[in-house]
């Protein structure tokens, strides 16, 4: 910078700074903040990627480094696959079976969720039938019953319509959920009646007009929805940990890896579990990178787009 | 057509039949039993399915499928609420008087051979009215790890007494080395506690024993360790268990049960260590044994073969089988020297089985035991002392007790 710019910067108190470097600084102390907190968020899954591929002891030695350490000796430790061999070629679990299952269950589920609950959502909101209020007011007070309340329950059911052990037990309590009807009625308020009256007086029928009008402008909250199902149940571990009992060929990623930690306490083996984890997170994390569009305007998705 | 009918009726009728009566005159000469335990190392898994399959080879009359799950307490509750318990599983003698209350479990210990031959502290820990319920499987005690070359590089010899072992912690607390690793935690301190002399309760768990002067003692050794500055806990470490800051040579010392043995060789081959018994308190030598047994439930379809099965399992062979990995340790005193031949380097947690205690309270004492760490914590950072944390203690120990 050569003298003669600054000195005609100068203003009438004698000195002043070139004309941007307040927004430089701003812009600066913004960029630092968000690089610290994206690094804060990135970084966990740098470490059980990077860790996942080195031995043992050089994990137990050498967390935070992402690369191999080096051994007391003097000799270096190498990158392995050792964790991924342990944990895909286990004796007592089929992961790659379990990858399988995961993704069979959350696309069924899914696409259930989608149909059933966009149905639900819009008889509540647009049918008017006897014991309609009484309806709705049942499925919000099914949202405020814990869980953990029906793990019992749900296993005697499943138990007596003979379901332990099989996919239907994995697969058809999840057809629908209390929260995804209510997501859609609210939305299907939101639409102008006006639209469905146009298409009446048409003379489309009531399904006609609810799959070729009306949901095509459902969108956004299907897919919030659709997000919604797709990772609470690739999440979930209650749900599968209680339909299934001896076929362990029908675990779910979330249990194989309960099942690969094992009751070993304090002790645990971490190139086996960073893999396992990893194998579990992967998949998720390439959906999200596929998706991320859809990812964000569902998630944005506030209610009216008229 | 009627014909045609009539005849498929019948053809399916007669199907049906042999359908429905095929399992049955099956079921007359195989029984099918299901145990279940948790999931453990991948090593430990592998070596019980092989037993398990060992023993289907040669009983073609009682098959076996093992059942190993994730979320073990989750799942066997389940399975109780469900009425269809395993026909053989584990419980742990911390949840053990939990079960009996619960009428769950069927008094099968005396029916095993030769009943006497385990150890009569872990017979104790599954025996309660008189009646031995359910046969050790196993067992892990607490023992005293020491760094080797910490220790040699100080002059100094393995710690037998407190004395001593205040000594040497405080010797080898330099160069950001600290002389042991003292954790918040019950599961630890308690084998001071009896070492003292002291005690949790009174032996049919009536009363609270632990506010005398014996636990004063135990505590007082316990946290003076700390705040004279000769041990640090894991979190000062930046560690996540004892364990972790005796590999990474953080500490000279810790208070660990077996478990650690295989720890330290996968995740620290370098390390130089030994174990050591627990050393003796004023009241003598103390160590806690952690066991587990298998248990037949009360409502088991086929209690014969259960038993006989469990009776393998924890006879000669069958324990032999399991025990010769070198993790947990067999609970029959005639497979001592036969184990001890293969692993001599665990012969200290192995000893402990003449003095250990049983790892058993009764149901709704994890409250106690959340108190004993918050006032363990408490007294490390010179925020309670310690008769008034005993007496803290004590009085929710003693609304526990009273409200069974």
């Amino acid at each position: 910078m050569s003298t003669n710019t600054v000195v005609s910067n100068l203003d009438a108190r004698g000195f002043s700074l070139p004309p941007n470097i307040g927004k430089i600084i701003r812009t600066m102390l913004t960029y630092g903040v968000l690089i610290l907190f994206a690094l804060a968020m990135i970084m966990p899954f740098v470490y059980a990627v990077t860790n996942s591929f080195k031995e043992l002891p050089d994990i137990a030695a050498n967390p935070m480094r992402l690369t191999p350490g080096i051994r007391a000796d003097g000799t270096p430790y190498n990158w392995t696959t050792i964790g991924y061999d342990r944990a895909l070629n286990n004796q007592q679990i089929n992961f790659p079976r379990a990858i399988f299952n995961s993704f069979f269950v959350a696309v069924v589920v899914t696409i259930m969720r989608v149909i059933f609950n966009s149905m639900a959502g819009y008889a509540l909101a647009r049918i008017r039938f006897p014991g309609r209020g009484a309806a709705f007011a049942a499925l919000v007070g099914t949202l405020m019953v814990p869980g953990i309340v029906l793990l019992i329950p749900r296993y005697l059911v499943l138990s007596q319509l003979g379901w332990i052990d099989t996919y239907w037990a994995l697969l058809v309590p999840y057809f629908a959920d209390a929260f995804g009807i209510f997501l859609m009625k609210q939305f299907f308020e939101s639409i102008p009646r006006e639209i469905e009256e146009a298409a009446e007086i048409d003379g489309a029928s009531r399904f006609r007009m609810f799959f070729v009008i009306i949901l095509p402008m459902a969108i956004p909250a299907l897919t919030a929805m659709a997000i919604f199902a797709f990772q609470g149940t690739w999440n979930d571990f209650q749900g599968p940990l209680i339909a299934l009992n001896l076929n362990r060929e029908l675990y779910t990623l979330p249990l194989a890896l309960a099942f690969l930690r094992g009751v070993t306490g304090d002790a645990i083996q971490w190139d086996l579990m960073l893999a396992g984890s990893v194998i579990t997170t992967l998949p998720m994390a390439v959906i999200f990178f596929i998706f991320q569009r859809f990812f964000i305007e569902g998630v944005s998705y506030t209610g009216v787009k008229g | 057509m009627n014909k045609t009918f009539r005849f498929l009726t019948l053809a399916i009728v007669i199907a049906l039949i042999a359908v429905a009566a095929a399992p049955n005159a099956r079921a007359a000469q195989t029984v099918n039993l299901v145990l279940m335990g948790w999931s453990s190392s991948p090593s430990e898994n592998e070596r019980l399915q092989k037993i398990v399959d060992d023993w289907n080879a040669a009983n073609a009359d009682i098959q076996v499928t093992l059942n190993q799950v994730p979320d073990y307490d989750t799942t066997l509750q389940k399975s109780l609420a469900g009425g269809e318990p395993p026909d053989v599983f584990y419980v742990d003698s911390f949840r053990f008087l939990d079960l009996v209350r619960a009428d769950a479990l069927m008094p099968v210990g005396e029916m095993l051979t030769n009943a006497d031959d385990f150890y009569p502290s872990l017979r104790d820990a599954f025996t309660t009215n008189g009646q031995f319920y359910c046969p050790p499987k196993d067992f892990s005690t607490l023992a005293l790890q020491i760094n080797t070359e910490m220790f040699e590089a100080a002059g100094l010899s393995a710690p037998t007494t407190w004395e001593e072992m205040r000594a040497a912690a405080e010797a080898l607390t330099k160069d950001g080395v600290y002389g042991a690793v003292v954790p918040a935690d019950f599961a630890r301190w308690v084998a001071f506690l009896y070492a003292a002399g002291g005690s949790v309760t009174n032996d049919d768990f009536t009363e609270m024993t632990i506010n005398s002067p014996e636990a004063a003692a135990a505590l007082k050794f316990y946290t003076d360790l700390y705040l004279d500055g000769f041990a640090k806990t894991p979190a000062d470490l930046g560690v996540g268990w004892p364990g972790e800051a005796f590999g990474k040579g953080l500490v000279a010392m810790s208070f660990e049960g077996n478990w650690i043995e295989p720890y330290l060789k996968d995740q620290f081959p370098d390390l130089k260590h030994m174990a050591v018994e627990m050393p003796a308190g004023p009241g003598g030598k103390a160590t806690m044994a952690f066991t587990v047994c298998y248990a037949v439930p009360m409502k088991a379809k086929n209690p014969e073969a259960a038993v006989k099965f469990v009776d393998y399992l924890t006879g000669a062979e069958g324990m032999k089988a399991w025990t010769d990995l070198g993790l947990a340790m067999p609970t029959r005193a005639s497979l001592r020297e036969g184990w001890l031949a293969q692993f001599p380097n665990l012969e200290p947690y192995l000893n402990g089985a003449e003095y250990a205690r049983k790892w058993q309270f009764v149901p709704g004492f994890q409250a106690v035991l959340d108190k004993v760490n918050e006032q363990l914590s408490l007294v490390m950072g010179e925020n309670q002392t310690v008769n008034g944390a005993l007496s803290e203690i004590e009085t929710i120990g003693a609304e526990v007790l009273a409200s069974r």
